[in-house]
């Protein structure tokens, strides 16, 4: 049956035009997945269709819902549909839960909106809700509020409001994106077991093929606005039409990465900084650091991997001195700079340890302009001469591949690839020896990450920097690093090469967390259709 | 949580100290001549003299200071410092009566003023700001934001004049003596005519201030709601009254609870322009009398009352704010 069907539907924010025309539906039982990079109108579209884009959007087209056409009907029709017969999971739970309303109101909510219920009746819906998506001791947990679940707890809670009256359609919007690899299977095998418990119909909207791949039955690839290619998910996978659909097949890690890097030695050639028996721990909680020790070599990035909650950023924190250990030292070329009790770094440390973050457009000041933003790190360093200060920042624009005409742009006036580029740029510009990256691709579209991921490599084989690079992306880690530290709840179980470590793994968790990568069912049929155009 | 109200306890009283000690020294830069002011008129140097040894005038700095927090300025002989038992703030040197009491008399016509007040601004204000964020851009939203600056930019003598005239002489000589048009009727004593004396005023005192309030949770409503959880709400098919007065509202109210406590101890510290228009016989009034008059017990007295209300609701405005945010309990 079919559940929900668009036609033509066409959205306009002003004069930017941001779906142009695309059609697709979806039947009971079935998931459609709609694929495509940020800004490729595919959650505009599914917003739009539900009528929930703010009123300044023009919208267009059709779209039926069980055979009743929405687009355009009145407030209170949409009001009784949503909610009672489609259901929605958003991106990032903790920013779509209100925060400062319980768990049990706000999935109380979405049936005291449709429903006549009282309140015992209602709360014992509720503790079943929980329970049905698998969260523990739901009688606590209906007083908590957002801030004190986890990720993937948070993601079930919403979930839970998207189910609670059994609707016909659920409507994921990267639903996993914000999650680590291990939560995220646990919510896609979620996803699918309600789904074919209730007969509902999901549609799934993700930028990457390989989250999708588990659980799709037909597929929608989305480009600029326009539907490029709908079909079968084994046809997408297997036969690819469009050249787009085999670009995102391509950066899609089917099953693991598609090449490693290559093969550093066992161990590195000249160490360049020494992390011993680091040891960190908070006021309130259990340590979050306990005796890590490695060794990260020169011109070598080494991959700190775990989930969160474990302990990566503190250690990326401390290496790049904003943070302090407890226990343990750090040593940078046989110098010891970060050990209990000092506070600061001395001057030429700082230059030598450069930090980029997940965020670039947190870490980039909204009101200065590229050249103004790259030119601080020579002037902090004491450079007086505006012509060299000139010169050098165009350097730096090149050395990361962007034209120079973005010099006098803001960075709300760049794409998040871009923004990132441009903190790598400024990482960069005082020839720093090592560079912690923390999550520093985790925010950007696979493909955009494909080619950052490049860049880094680069920059280490021309510049000979290092990189701590911390991520709980096993696929871009396989890629890129030469060697692989897994930190489980703040202790390091395994450390070794990349390749070693992603095929033979030896430790229990290593094993838990690669198996947690999606995309495993599913091999690309061609190996060879790997090759992915980096350029540009 | 105890060792937190402790170190706000500390650090009110530390606050309260302070604003005593540089009180005392500004009305000692303040007045050059004290005694010559609270001497009778036409007096002798020899009396000047005297009412300044009285005083301990003519005495060094710190030990007038010392007086005057051990003893008080004890004309009577009594000790009345902040530092003997039990603590008062001295006595009145043109009142001929203990500080504290004068306070006291009066605090309860400030009070009324400034709470009334607050009652009636935060309902209309929020009221009118939901709704001008509701209907944004409409004509609503235009017609509240002409009030509201409106409401701002009349001064309070002119707003105040303005009401008395319409709302007491024209209602009055038209026969409806609705309002008085001055006066303080205790609310002990009866409800009714204290809330019928105060009306004007605080509708005075409220024009300004829904002018701000109105404009502030417009602002913070229309930040709220394009939050990503307003969006879940209407995914959850909630309506729109619910979602603004429920959800968006919830969130808003934090910065407005703040501002709220701050305007309030403001006016508490001395509506003094209400207070006369409105022949009210509040702190306000007395303050600005024990200034002009030199009587410096009576100002440093005011001035501590002011900055104990504004430590307090400050205080009280941290407590709910914590209490309404469940990520700072615990």
């Amino acid at each position: 049956m079919r559940v929900f069907s668009v036609s033509d539907l066409k959205v306009r924010f002003g004069r930017v035009e941001a779906v142009r025309g695309i059609t697709f539906d979806v039947d009971a039982g079935r998931t459609l997945a709609i694929v495509g990079e940020s800004g490729s109108g595919k959650s505009a579209g599914l917003l739009a269709a539900t009528g929930l884009l703010p009123t300044s959007a023009s919208v267009q087209g059709s779209v039926l819902h069980r055979g009743q056409e929405i687009l355009g009907a009145s407030p209170k029709t949409l009001r009784k549909i949503r909610g009672a017969e489609i259901g929605f999971v958003f991106q990032d739970p903790l920013s779509n839960l209100h925060p400062l309303k319980t768990i049990g109101e706000q999935i109380g909510e979405a049936m005291s909106a449709h429903r006549r219920i009282d309140r015992s009746e209602r709360r014992e819906r509720v503790l079943a809700l929980l329970d049905d998506v698998g969260i523990d001791d739901p009688v606590a947990r209906l007083k908590h509020y957002p801030r004190h679940l986890s990720g993937g707890m948070r993601q079930r809670v919403m979930i839970a409001m998207a189910i609670a009256l059994d609707p016909h359609l659920i409507i994921a919007d990267e639903p996993t994106t914000a999650l680590d690899v291990t939560v995220q299977a646990s919510i896609l095998d979620l996803l699918k077991r309600l789904q074919e418990k209730h007969g509902t119909a999901l549609i799934f909207v993700s930028h990457d093929l390989a989250v999708v791949s588990d659980i799709a039955d037909d597929v929608v690839v989305m480009q600029n606005g326009l539907v490029v290619e709908k079909a079968p998910a084994g046809r997408i996978y297997d036969s690819p039409k469009h050249a787009y659909t085999r670009q995102l097949l391509g950066a899609a890690r089917l099953a693991g990465p598609r090449a490693y890097a290559k093969p550093a030695g066992a161990e590195p050639r000249s160490p360049l900084l020494h992390v011993r028996s680091l040891g960190r721990s908070f006021e309130t909680s259990r340590p979050v650091l306990k005796d890590v020790s490695f060794v990260v070599g020169k011109g070598e990035i080494l991959g700190l991997v775990g989930e969160s909650g474990s302990g990566k950023s503190t250690i990326g924190r401390i290496i790049a001195g904003l943070d302090r250990p407890d226990a343990g030292t750090v040593t940078l070329r046989g110098e010891e700079y970060a050990k209990p009790g000092t506070a600061g770094l001395k001057a030429d440390i700082r230059r030598a340890i450069q930090v980029i973050f997940q965020d670039p457009y947190a870490s980039l000041n909204p009101r200065r302009t590229v050249e103004a933003i790259l030119a601080d790190p020579f002037i902090i360093a004491g450079e007086r001469d505006r012509a060299k200060i000139a010169d050098r920042v165009r350097q730096l624009v090149s050395d990361v591949e962007l034209p120079e005409d973005i010099l006098g742009r803001l960075p709300s006036q760049l794409s998040g690839g871009q923004r990132q580029r441009i903190a790598i740029a400024r990482s960069i510009a005082l020839r720093p020896s090592l560079i912690v990256a923390d999550e520093a691709v985790s925010a950007l579209d696979i493909t955009t990450q494909a080619k950052i991921v490049a860049l880094l490599g680069d920059l280490r084989d021309r510049l000979g920097i290092s990189f701590l690079f911390i991520s709980h992306d096993l696929g871009v880690v396989g890629e890129l690093c030469d060697r692989v530290a897994v930190l489980e709840k703040g202790h390091i179980v395994e450390t070794g090469p990349t390749r070693r470590i992603f095929e033979h793994p030896e430790h229990d968790y290593t094993k838990r967390l690669l198996a947690a990568v999606p995309g495993r069912k599913r091999q690309p049929a061609d190996r060879s259709q790997k090759a992915v155009s980096y350029a540009g | 949580m105890m060792k937190n109200s402790l170190s706000t306890l500390v650090r009110s009283t530390t606050t309260l100290v302070i604003v005593l000690i540089l009180s005392f020294f500004i009305t000692r830069v303040a007045y050059r001549n004290p005694a010559a002011m609270l001497a009778p008129r036409n007096a002798t140097q020899d009396v000047i003299d005297g009412v300044a040894r009285a005083l301990r005038l003519d005495e060094p700095w710190y030990l007038q200071l010392w007086y005057y927090l051990y003893r008080g300025p004890d004309i009577q002989g009594a000790p009345m410092g902040l530092f003997h038992w039990p603590p008062a703030l001295g006595f009145s040197f043109r009142k001929q009566a203990p500080v504290t009491d004068l306070i006291f008399a009066k605090a309860p016509v400030t009070i009324s003023l400034a709470l009334g007040a607050l009652v009636i601004w935060m309902t209309i204000g929020i009221i009118a700001g939901v709704a001008a964020s509701r209907w944004q851009g409409r004509l609503v939203d235009h017609v509240l934001a002409f009030f509201a600056y409106v409401g701002l930019s009349v001064p309070t003598f002119l707003s105040g004049i303005l009401i008395s005239y319409f709302l007491f002489f024209q209602l009055t000589s038209h026969g409806f003596a609705w309002f008085p048009s001055s006066g303080y009727v205790p609310l002990t004593e009866n409800a009714v005519e204290w809330a019928r004396h105060l009306l004007l005023p605080w509708a005075t005192l409220a024009i300004a201030e829904i002018g701000i309030f109105q404009r502030i949770v417009r602002a913070g409503m229309l930040d709220v709601l394009g939050q990503d959880y307003i969006r879940t709400a209407r995914a959850k098919g909630l309506s729109e009254t619910r979602i603004y007065l429920s959800h968006a509202l919830k969130s808003a109210l934090n910065p407005i609870i703040t501002l709220g406590g701050l305007e309030l101890a403001v006016i508490m510290g001395g509506a003094i322009v209400t207070e006369t228009i409105f022949g009210l016989d509040g702190v306000g009034r007395m303050a600005i009398n024990a200034a002009l008059d030199g009587d410096f017990p009576l100002v440093i007295g005011t001035t501590i009352f002011a900055s104990s209300v504004f430590v307090l609701s400050t205080l009280t405005v941290d407590l709910m704010v914590q209490w309404r945010d469940p990520a700072r309990q615990s």
